[in-house]
Protein backbone atom coordinates (compact mmCIF):
# COMPACT_ATOMS: atom_id res chain seq x y z
CA UNK A 1 0.00 0.00 0.00
CA UNK A 2 1.36 3.49 -1.24
CA UNK A 3 0.69 5.96 1.42
CA UNK A 4 1.15 9.70 1.50
CA UNK A 5 3.30 12.13 3.51
CA UNK A 6 2.05 11.69 7.25
CA UNK A 7 1.28 16.12 6.78
CA UNK A 8 -1.56 14.97 4.22
CA UNK A 9 -3.35 12.56 6.82
CA UNK A 10 -2.78 15.33 9.77
CA UNK A 11 -4.03 17.62 7.92
CA UNK A 12 -7.55 16.19 6.87
CA UNK A 13 -8.13 14.52 10.26
CA UNK A 14 -7.72 18.01 11.98
CA UNK A 15 -10.18 19.36 9.56
CA UNK A 16 -12.77 16.79 10.38
CA UNK A 17 -11.96 13.26 8.42
CA UNK A 18 -11.93 10.94 10.71
CA UNK A 19 -11.32 8.12 8.57
CA UNK A 20 -7.95 9.67 7.06
CA UNK A 21 -6.35 8.49 10.48
CA UNK A 22 -6.66 5.21 9.34
CA UNK A 23 -4.32 5.62 6.65
CA UNK A 24 -1.96 6.93 9.75
CA UNK A 25 -2.28 4.09 11.73
CA UNK A 26 -1.91 1.75 9.25
CA UNK A 27 1.53 3.27 8.23
CA UNK A 28 2.82 3.17 11.59
CA UNK A 29 1.37 0.08 13.59
CA UNK A 30 4.23 -1.98 12.78
CA UNK A 31 7.13 -0.18 14.38
CA UNK A 32 4.86 1.36 17.12
CA UNK A 33 3.85 -2.67 17.93
CA UNK A 34 8.18 -3.53 17.78
CA UNK A 35 8.78 -0.69 19.56
CA UNK A 36 6.33 -1.17 22.39
CA UNK A 37 6.74 -5.11 22.26
CA UNK A 38 10.28 -4.67 22.91
CA UNK A 39 9.88 -3.04 25.88
CA UNK A 40 7.09 -4.72 27.43
CA UNK A 41 8.02 -7.88 26.26
CA UNK A 42 4.18 -9.53 26.01
CA UNK A 43 2.22 -9.27 23.00
CA UNK A 44 -1.45 -8.81 24.67
CA UNK A 45 0.14 -6.31 26.17
CA UNK A 46 2.00 -4.44 23.34
CA UNK A 47 -1.22 -4.54 21.16
CA UNK A 48 -3.15 -3.14 24.03
CA UNK A 49 -0.30 -0.24 25.16
CA UNK A 50 -0.02 0.41 20.76
CA UNK A 51 -4.62 0.94 20.47
CA UNK A 52 -3.86 3.35 23.33
CA UNK A 53 -1.19 4.91 22.07
CA UNK A 54 -2.81 5.95 18.87
CA UNK A 55 -5.37 6.91 20.45
CA UNK A 56 -3.90 9.68 22.74
CA UNK A 57 -1.77 10.84 19.37
CA UNK A 58 -5.24 11.20 18.09
CA UNK A 59 -6.55 13.40 21.00
CA UNK A 60 -3.69 15.00 20.86
CA UNK A 61 -3.12 15.82 17.10
CA UNK A 62 -3.66 19.29 17.35
CA UNK A 63 -0.73 19.93 20.34
CA UNK A 64 1.80 18.54 17.22
CA UNK A 65 3.67 21.23 16.02
CA UNK A 66 5.16 19.97 12.52
CA UNK A 67 9.05 20.91 13.74
CA UNK A 68 9.53 17.36 14.03
CA UNK A 69 8.32 14.61 12.09
CA UNK A 70 5.07 13.12 12.85
CA UNK A 71 6.63 9.41 13.53
CA UNK A 72 9.46 10.87 16.30
CA UNK A 73 6.70 12.27 18.06
CA UNK A 74 4.70 9.28 17.90
CA UNK A 75 7.14 7.02 18.52
CA UNK A 76 7.92 8.65 21.24
CA UNK A 77 4.23 8.92 22.72
CA UNK A 78 4.62 4.67 22.68
CA UNK A 79 8.37 4.90 24.11
CA UNK A 80 6.85 6.69 27.44
CA UNK A 81 3.57 4.37 27.11
CA UNK A 82 5.36 1.35 27.14
CA UNK A 83 8.10 3.03 29.98
CA UNK A 84 5.17 3.83 32.09
CA UNK A 85 3.77 0.34 31.67
CA UNK A 86 6.56 -1.54 32.60
CA UNK A 87 7.20 1.13 35.87
CA UNK A 88 10.92 1.67 34.46
CA UNK A 89 12.15 5.16 33.96
CA UNK A 90 14.41 6.39 32.08
CA UNK A 91 17.59 6.80 34.58
CA UNK A 92 17.04 3.05 35.84
CA UNK A 93 18.17 1.93 32.25
CA UNK A 94 20.63 -0.60 33.03
CA UNK A 95 23.97 0.29 32.18
CA UNK A 96 26.28 -2.27 30.52
CA UNK A 97 29.07 -3.75 32.30
CA UNK A 98 32.18 -2.70 30.45
CA UNK A 99 33.97 -5.32 32.16
CA UNK A 100 32.39 -8.24 29.63
CA UNK A 101 32.93 -6.76 27.08
CA UNK A 102 36.29 -8.04 25.56
CA UNK A 103 38.20 -7.89 22.23
CA UNK A 104 36.51 -9.20 19.35
CA UNK A 105 36.97 -8.48 15.70
CA UNK A 106 34.30 -7.69 13.67
CA UNK A 107 35.97 -8.65 10.57
CA UNK A 108 36.17 -12.75 12.54
CA UNK A 109 32.61 -12.27 13.31
CA UNK A 110 31.48 -11.19 9.66
CA UNK A 111 33.62 -14.24 8.24
CA UNK A 112 31.90 -16.40 11.10
CA UNK A 113 28.80 -14.97 9.75
CA UNK A 114 29.43 -15.79 6.37
CA UNK A 115 30.20 -19.56 7.21
CA UNK A 116 26.08 -19.94 8.77
CA UNK A 117 23.51 -20.42 6.29
CA UNK A 118 21.57 -17.19 5.03
CA UNK A 119 18.39 -18.38 7.20
CA UNK A 120 20.61 -18.77 10.38
CA UNK A 121 22.09 -15.20 10.49
CA UNK A 122 19.46 -13.65 11.48
CA UNK A 123 18.67 -15.91 14.45
CA UNK A 124 22.17 -15.33 15.48
CA UNK A 125 21.20 -11.13 15.59
CA UNK A 126 17.61 -12.30 17.31
CA UNK A 127 18.80 -14.57 19.96
CA UNK A 128 21.53 -11.80 20.80
CA UNK A 129 19.12 -8.77 20.99
CA UNK A 130 17.34 -10.69 23.64
CA UNK A 131 19.64 -10.55 25.69
CA UNK A 132 20.37 -7.02 25.86
CA UNK A 133 18.13 -4.56 27.98
CA UNK A 134 15.12 -3.69 26.36
CA UNK A 135 15.78 0.15 25.74
CA UNK A 136 19.14 -1.32 24.70
CA UNK A 137 17.41 -3.42 22.12
CA UNK A 138 15.36 -0.48 21.25
CA UNK A 139 17.93 1.81 20.75
CA UNK A 140 20.19 -0.31 18.28
CA UNK A 141 17.02 -1.14 16.60
CA UNK A 142 16.11 2.27 15.50
CA UNK A 143 19.37 2.96 14.79
CA UNK A 144 20.07 -0.16 12.37
CA UNK A 145 16.99 -1.50 11.13
CA UNK A 146 14.88 1.89 11.06
CA UNK A 147 17.71 3.83 10.07
CA UNK A 148 16.78 6.35 12.69
CA UNK A 149 19.16 9.36 12.66
CA UNK A 150 21.14 10.15 16.50
CA UNK A 151 18.67 13.57 16.99
CA UNK A 152 15.56 11.32 15.64
CA UNK A 153 16.41 8.71 18.50
CA UNK A 154 16.68 11.56 21.22
CA UNK A 155 13.57 12.73 20.25
CA UNK A 156 11.77 9.57 20.67
CA UNK A 157 13.66 8.57 24.14
CA UNK A 158 14.35 11.51 25.23
CA UNK A 159 17.95 10.89 26.09
CA UNK A 160 20.68 13.46 24.81
CA UNK A 161 22.21 13.20 21.25
CA UNK A 162 25.44 12.24 23.27
CA UNK A 163 23.85 10.00 25.56
CA UNK A 164 22.89 8.32 22.67
CA UNK A 165 25.82 8.18 20.74
CA UNK A 166 27.49 6.36 23.65
CA UNK A 167 24.70 4.08 24.71
CA UNK A 168 25.01 2.52 20.98
CA UNK A 169 28.51 2.46 21.04
CA UNK A 170 27.93 0.29 24.08
CA UNK A 171 25.24 -1.76 22.74
CA UNK A 172 27.10 -2.11 19.60
CA UNK A 173 29.78 -3.95 21.05
CA UNK A 174 27.91 -6.22 23.59
CA UNK A 175 26.31 -7.08 20.68
CA UNK A 176 28.95 -8.42 18.90
CA UNK A 177 30.25 -10.02 21.70
CA UNK A 178 26.57 -11.54 22.64
CA UNK A 179 27.36 -12.94 18.66
CA UNK A 180 30.46 -13.77 18.98
CA UNK A 181 29.79 -16.09 21.39
CA UNK A 182 27.04 -17.46 20.25
CA UNK A 183 28.86 -18.11 16.80
CA UNK A 184 31.98 -20.04 19.18
CA UNK A 185 29.07 -21.99 20.82
CA UNK A 186 28.03 -22.87 17.47
CA UNK B 1 20.03 11.15 6.96
CA UNK B 2 23.16 11.92 9.29
CA UNK B 3 24.54 8.98 10.51
CA UNK B 4 27.56 8.83 12.84
CA UNK B 5 30.68 7.50 11.44
CA UNK B 6 32.13 5.38 14.26
CA UNK B 7 28.68 3.80 14.31
CA UNK B 8 28.27 2.74 10.42
CA UNK B 9 28.23 -0.74 10.76
CA UNK B 10 27.26 -2.92 7.29
CA UNK B 11 27.46 -6.21 8.70
CA UNK B 12 24.98 -4.61 11.49
CA UNK B 13 22.82 -3.01 8.91
CA UNK B 14 22.87 -6.19 6.48
CA UNK B 15 21.46 -8.23 9.70
CA UNK B 16 18.90 -5.76 10.74
CA UNK B 17 17.86 -5.31 7.34
CA UNK B 18 16.79 -9.33 6.97
CA UNK B 19 15.03 -8.97 10.06
CA UNK B 20 11.18 -8.39 9.85
CA UNK B 21 9.02 -5.48 11.88
CA UNK B 22 6.57 -7.45 14.52
CA UNK B 23 3.02 -7.22 13.41
CA UNK B 24 0.35 -6.72 15.78
CA UNK B 25 -3.09 -8.92 15.26
CA UNK B 26 -5.74 -8.61 12.38
CA UNK B 27 -8.11 -5.66 12.90
CA UNK B 28 -5.97 -3.25 15.16
CA UNK B 29 -6.54 -0.70 12.67
CA UNK B 30 -10.10 -0.84 12.72
CA UNK B 31 -9.88 -1.77 16.50
CA UNK B 32 -8.43 1.95 17.18
CA UNK B 33 -10.70 3.65 14.50
CA UNK B 34 -13.71 2.02 16.56
CA UNK B 35 -12.47 3.33 19.52
CA UNK B 36 -12.09 7.05 18.26
CA UNK B 37 -15.45 6.88 16.86
CA UNK B 38 -16.67 5.54 19.86
CA UNK B 39 -15.84 8.16 22.25
CA UNK B 40 -17.81 11.16 20.86
CA UNK B 41 -15.47 13.45 23.00
CA UNK B 42 -12.62 11.93 21.49
CA UNK B 43 -11.93 14.89 19.36
CA UNK B 44 -8.85 16.58 18.78
CA UNK B 45 -7.86 18.78 21.49
CA UNK B 46 -8.23 22.64 21.01
CA UNK B 47 -4.80 24.14 20.23
CA UNK B 48 -3.60 25.27 23.46
CA UNK B 49 -3.47 29.31 23.92
CA UNK B 50 0.59 29.18 24.28
CA UNK B 51 1.30 27.12 21.26
CA UNK B 52 -0.53 29.65 19.33
CA UNK B 53 1.17 32.74 20.61
CA UNK B 54 4.34 30.62 19.83
CA UNK B 55 3.94 30.20 15.97
CA UNK B 56 2.55 33.26 15.72
CA UNK B 57 5.46 35.37 17.81
CA UNK B 58 7.67 36.90 14.79
CA UNK B 59 4.50 38.41 13.40
CA UNK B 60 3.60 39.98 16.67
CA UNK B 61 6.82 41.68 16.19
CA UNK B 62 7.03 42.31 12.67
CA UNK B 63 3.88 43.84 13.26
CA UNK B 64 4.71 45.87 16.34
CA UNK B 65 8.34 46.91 14.30
CA UNK B 66 6.00 48.39 11.77
CA UNK B 67 3.81 50.13 13.88
CA UNK B 68 6.14 51.68 16.28
CA UNK B 69 8.16 52.66 12.12
CA UNK B 70 5.31 54.24 11.05
CA UNK B 71 4.40 55.83 14.15
CA UNK B 72 7.26 57.88 14.81
CA UNK B 73 8.91 58.09 10.94
CA UNK B 74 8.56 61.35 8.69
CA UNK B 75 7.80 60.08 5.77
CA UNK B 76 5.34 61.44 3.61
CA UNK B 77 1.98 60.41 3.87
CA UNK B 78 2.08 59.05 7.43
CA UNK B 79 0.76 62.11 9.07
CA UNK B 80 -2.48 60.88 7.63
CA UNK B 81 -1.94 57.50 9.65
CA UNK B 82 -5.69 57.96 12.27
CA UNK B 83 -3.80 57.66 15.75
CA UNK B 84 -0.23 59.08 14.95
CA UNK B 85 -1.02 62.37 16.75
CA UNK B 86 -1.82 60.71 19.81
CA UNK B 87 0.80 57.80 19.30
CA UNK B 88 3.57 61.18 19.44
CA UNK B 89 1.97 63.33 21.73
CA UNK B 90 0.39 60.81 24.09
CA UNK B 91 1.81 57.78 24.03
CA UNK B 92 5.69 57.76 23.71
CA UNK B 93 6.19 60.15 26.60
CA UNK B 94 3.87 58.01 28.60
CA UNK B 95 6.40 55.38 27.97
CA UNK B 96 9.35 57.47 28.07
CA UNK B 97 8.01 58.61 31.56
CA UNK B 98 7.64 54.67 32.51
CA UNK B 99 11.12 53.78 31.54
CA UNK B 100 12.40 56.71 33.58
CA UNK B 101 10.40 55.91 36.99
CA UNK B 102 12.11 52.04 36.62
CA UNK B 103 15.63 53.90 35.51
CA UNK B 104 16.59 54.23 39.37
CA UNK B 105 16.11 50.64 40.64
CA UNK B 106 18.83 49.62 38.17
CA UNK B 107 21.25 52.43 38.85
CA UNK B 108 21.15 52.76 42.19
CA UNK B 109 24.04 50.05 42.44
CA UNK B 110 24.57 50.12 46.50
CA UNK B 111 21.30 48.92 46.90
CA UNK B 112 19.36 46.55 45.22
CA UNK B 113 20.06 46.78 41.53
CA UNK B 114 22.21 44.06 40.85
CA UNK B 115 20.41 41.21 42.77
CA UNK B 116 17.10 42.29 40.83
CA UNK B 117 19.10 42.43 37.54
CA UNK B 118 20.18 39.36 38.15
CA UNK B 119 16.84 37.86 39.06
CA UNK B 120 14.96 39.41 36.25
CA UNK B 121 17.77 38.26 33.73
CA UNK B 122 16.71 34.91 35.52
CA UNK B 123 12.86 35.24 35.26
CA UNK B 124 13.46 36.07 31.65
CA UNK B 125 15.57 33.11 30.62
CA UNK B 126 13.11 30.52 32.22
CA UNK B 127 10.07 32.55 30.69
CA UNK B 128 11.66 32.38 27.09
CA UNK B 129 12.60 28.35 27.71
CA UNK B 130 9.12 27.35 28.77
CA UNK B 131 7.82 29.73 26.07
CA UNK B 132 9.98 28.38 23.35
CA UNK B 133 10.60 24.60 24.30
CA UNK B 134 7.60 23.64 26.41
CA UNK B 135 6.36 20.39 25.02
CA UNK B 136 2.63 19.63 24.84
CA UNK B 137 1.34 17.48 27.10
CA UNK B 138 -0.90 14.75 26.08
CA UNK B 139 -4.13 15.15 27.34
CA UNK B 140 -6.98 12.20 27.34
CA UNK B 141 -10.45 13.34 26.93
CA UNK B 142 -12.42 10.13 26.84
CA UNK B 143 -14.55 8.65 29.33
CA UNK B 144 -13.99 5.06 28.34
Amino acid sequence: MKFQDDNHYIGRVLSGDVSAYASLVTKHKNLVFSIVLKIVSNREDAEEISQDVFLKAYQALSTFERKSKFSTWLYRIAYNAAISKTRKKKVEMVAIEETVITNYSTDEIGRNMNDLDENDRPLILEKALLRLPEEDNLLITLFYKNENSIEDISGITGLSASNVKVRLHRIRKKLYEEMNGMLKRN
Amino acid sequence: MEKEDFLSDDLLKDLFRKQSWENPGEGFTEGVMEQILKAPEAVPAKKPFYLILRSSWPYVILFLVTVIFLMTSDLPYTDYIPGKEYFTKNLLPYFGSLFSGFRPLFSNIKTISIPLMIILACGLLVGFDHFFFRKPGVRHQTTR
